[in-house]
């Protein structure tokens, strides 16, 4: 497996931003990042990757509860989209929720990686990074 | 003087005189008539008479011919083709004029058509066991017929006295009744009719009905006649039922069960004394027709329990329904009615017999599990929320603040991004309160809904609101237009109806479609028991297919807009029903959308 160079945010919380990037930033300083509000954005900003013959993210952290389109909702455009090489995308789930069923259905979706509470911490992150790579 | 030369041919019966040899000596015409002699047989045996003659008279003339007579009962004698007919005799032997052996004098009479309705009816008294007596009180003689005897388990030829018979009927009630009876009919010649307990003379005890008639002569009784029937099965299974009733009334009783008895034909409706409680009614305001009970129905239930009586005299065997009824004292009372249908052979509804009884407190009870249900529906609604509160928002702001602590305390991040974090931190302190302010909100709604309710004009309230918005309408170019009617009034909470109207206002500016004139339209339909108030825009619309289960869910958004903050409608949505109304959104992405809110209008007997 490469090493993970690009990593895609899709959060509507600029806190979750903010400390996410510079998280991101004090694992791996090289690494590249995107940015999405939500779902509908990520989905477009994938497109519009592919359209650019851009590479994709090799990560992506996925919040669940998002205006206009939501995390559940993404994942499930996501099947559908025609995006080559989207099975490569690993995705992490990063909700505030501690609500069981959420977890569990998040894990119930073979895309979804694994189901991380918030907040993250650097350690987990690095753990994230070096796993997947 | 006798005149004893009168000839015998024109005897008013039938008679012949016979010889010792029972040869025709002479006879009446009637006699002629009945056997079709003419007066050559004269002379030839009576033994020869081709009529078929019953053995008994056969038998008594040749007792005759041993100076004998006799004086028979009438007797049956079957022919070979079926046929019965019945003769009855008087046969006397002479001899010189007086009784002997010389001649005989036969008075043979058929009686075919007396008998048969005779035997028709002593049939029918056999069937019905139904003897008959007679007491001579003048020869002080007592006749029992053999159904008597039958009743009473004596053989046929048992002769009974009237001490014995009045000795048959069981010691206590029923002797002492009938010796009373008996003893009034022979001093004032009353008749009597009852039924009492017998013991026969096999010792078994069984319910006759006794009737006795006695016969006065110059106030005095020479004779009493009576009939006796068995009635055992029939009076056993009448006390049996007589039981059950009386069990079933003590049952009834103690459980406050009215029990009626609807005769459909004539239109009688009986009740018992549990269904005047049931009904709350006095019994002597009741007249016992159908039409009275209809009268009592509550009006809202006369419609279909008429249809519903209707239908199952029509086609059903039982009744079973719930209605009210407005008593006596206008109080309104729910009832159980349960009964069924009894039909004649071909079907018809002859009668109706069920009973009644109160379930109010049972659909009291009912309706207040429902409101306590609905009231848990709701709380446990409000907890979800409240749950959602603290384990999303709470949590991401508590998430939110933890991250950025953890990041300021360490040493590795620039000046320039400490900075930009301790913005964060602020907006994350700001928001957790926020969503404290908010929580605090969801919580107060239901409790605060219930005591301040009043009565609101829907018009003033929407003017009013619009006036606080007019810069805003003014700054986005919005053309507001208001079709209230001046006199629309609402029982709500004034800051609930006014948030809901501003609410729903200002999300109208903020999702207006750019590419056009924004219109905004309030307008209120005031129907019998609600108001309902539309307020329309032109804007983006909501994809209600994708979003509609959610739209008045906490925290939801469905644009991105940077102050979408998702609580408005679900506050909204609580605020409004808490005061007893509802809020639904038709919509159209491109086109607009248009909430409807309904609410109560106050009670016309308010005004």
């Amino acid at each position: 497996m490469s090493k993970i160079r690009i990593a895609g945010i899709v959060d509507d919380d600029p806190i979750v931003i903010f400390g996410m990037k510079l998280m991101l930033k004090q694992v791996d300083a090289e690494l590249q990042t995107h940015v999405w509000n939500n779902g509908q954005e990520a989905l477009e900003g994938l497109m519009d990757l592919v359209h650019k013959e851009e590479p994709l993210p090799d990560i992506l952290f996925l919040d669940l509860t998002m205006p206009v389109m939501d995390g559940w909702d993404f994942l499930e455009a996501l099947k559908k989209a025609p995006i080559p090489g989207k099975e490569l995308v690993k995705i992490f789930v990063l909700s505030s929720s501690i609500n069981p069923v959420d977890k569990e259905r998040a894990l119930n979706k073979k895309e979804v990686q694994d189901f991380i509470s918030k907040p993250i911490k650097e350690e987990r992150l690095k753990e994230i990074l070096s796993l997947a790579s | 003087m006798v005149n004893t030369t009168i000839p015998l041919y024109d005897a008013p019966c039938a008679v012949a005189i016979l010889d010792h040899d029972l040869n025709f000596m002479t006879f009446s015409r009637m006699l002629a008539e009945s056997f079709d002699l003419d007066e050559r047989v004269a002379g030839t045996s009576f033994l020869k008479l081709s009529d078929k003659l019953p053995n008994e008279l056969y038998l008594d003339l040749h007792l005759a011919k041993e100076g004998i007579s006799k004086n028979s009962e009438p007797v049956k004698i079957l022919h070979p083709d079926g046929q019965a007919d019945w003769y009855q005799w008087k046969i006397t032997p002479w001899q010189n004029g007086k009784e002997g052996k010389e001649m005989i004098m036969l008075i043979l009479e058929k009686v075919t058509r007396r008998m048969q309705g005779e035997d028709l009816h002593l049939r029918a008294q056999r069937m019905a066991r139904v003897g008959s007596w007679i007491v001579d009180l003048v020869k002080n003689t007592i006749y029992w017929s053999s159904i008597t005897k039958e009743i009473h388990e004596v053989p046929q030829d048992f002769v009974p006295d009237l001490e014995t018979g009045i000795s048959f009927y069981k010691e206590g009630v029923s002797r002492d009744t009938i010796t009373r009876l008996v003893s009034d009919a022979i001093e004032n010649g009353t008749p009597w009719d009852v039924e009492l307990i017998l013991v026969t003379q096999k010792g078994r005890e069984i319910w006759v009905r006794a009737i006795g008639e006695p016969e006065m002569v110059n106030g005095k009784c020479v004779r009493i006649s009576g009939t006796f029937q068995d009635i055992d099965t029939r009076k056993r299974a009448e006390l049996e039922a007589e039981k059950i009733k009386e069990r079933l009334e003590i049952a009834a009783d103690a459980a406050n069960v009215g029990i009626w008895d609807f005769d459909i034909v004539n239109n009688v409706l009986e009740w018992d004394d549990n269904m005047y409680k049931v009904y709350g009614v006095p019994k002597d305001k009741f007249k016992g027709v159908f039409e009275t009970w209809e009268a009592l129905i509550h009006p809202e239930d006369k419609e279909w329990t008429s249809t519903y009586l209707e239908e199952t005299l029509a086609k059903r065997d039982r009744l079973e329904m719930n209605f009210r009824i407005l008593s006596h004292a206008m109080e309104i009372r729910w009832i159980r009615g349960e009964g069924a249908v009894i039909r004649d052979k071909d079907g018809n509804p002859i009668r109706m017999i069920g009973a009644n009884w109160d379930i109010t407190a049972q659909k009291n009870a009912e309706a207040e599990m429902q409101t306590l249900l609905n009231t848990t529906t709701y709380q446990n609604e409000s907890l979800m929320n409240f749950a959602h509160i603290v384990s999303h928002n709470m949590r991401s702001h508590g998430s939110n603040l933890s991250m950025l602590t953890d990041i300021l305390l360490e040493d590795r991040i620039t000046e320039e991004e400490k900075k930009n974090a301790l913005q964060m931190l602020k907006k994350a302190a700001n928001g957790l309160n926020d969503t404290i302010a908010h929580l605090n909100e969801v919580v107060q709604i239901k409790t605060e809904a219930e005591q301040k309710m009043t009565r609101i004009n829907l018009h003033e309230v929407v003017h009013k609101v619009s006036h606080t918005l007019e810069a805003l309408f003014e700054a986005n170019e919005v053309a507001l237009n208001i079709e209230i009617p001046s006199d629309c009034l609402v029982m709500g909470v004034m800051a609930y109806v006014e948030s809901a109207v501003l609410n729903l206002m200002t999300n109208a500016v903020k999702y207006r479609d750019h590419g056009r004139s924004s219109q905004i339209t309030a307008r209120a339909e005031c129907r019998e028991k609600r108001v309902v108030l539309h307020i329309e825009d032109n804007g983006l619309g909501i994809d209600l297919k994708k979003h509609g289960e959610k739209l008045f869910g906490m925290y939801k958004t469905f644009h991105e807009h940077p102050e979408s903050r998702g609580i408005g409608l679900f506050i909204t949505r609580n605020q409004i029903e808490s005061m007893g109304g509802t809020i639904v959104v038709s919509s159209t992405p491109g086109e607009g959308s248009i909430f409807s809110i309904t609410l109560k209008r106050p009670l016309p007997a308010h005004e």
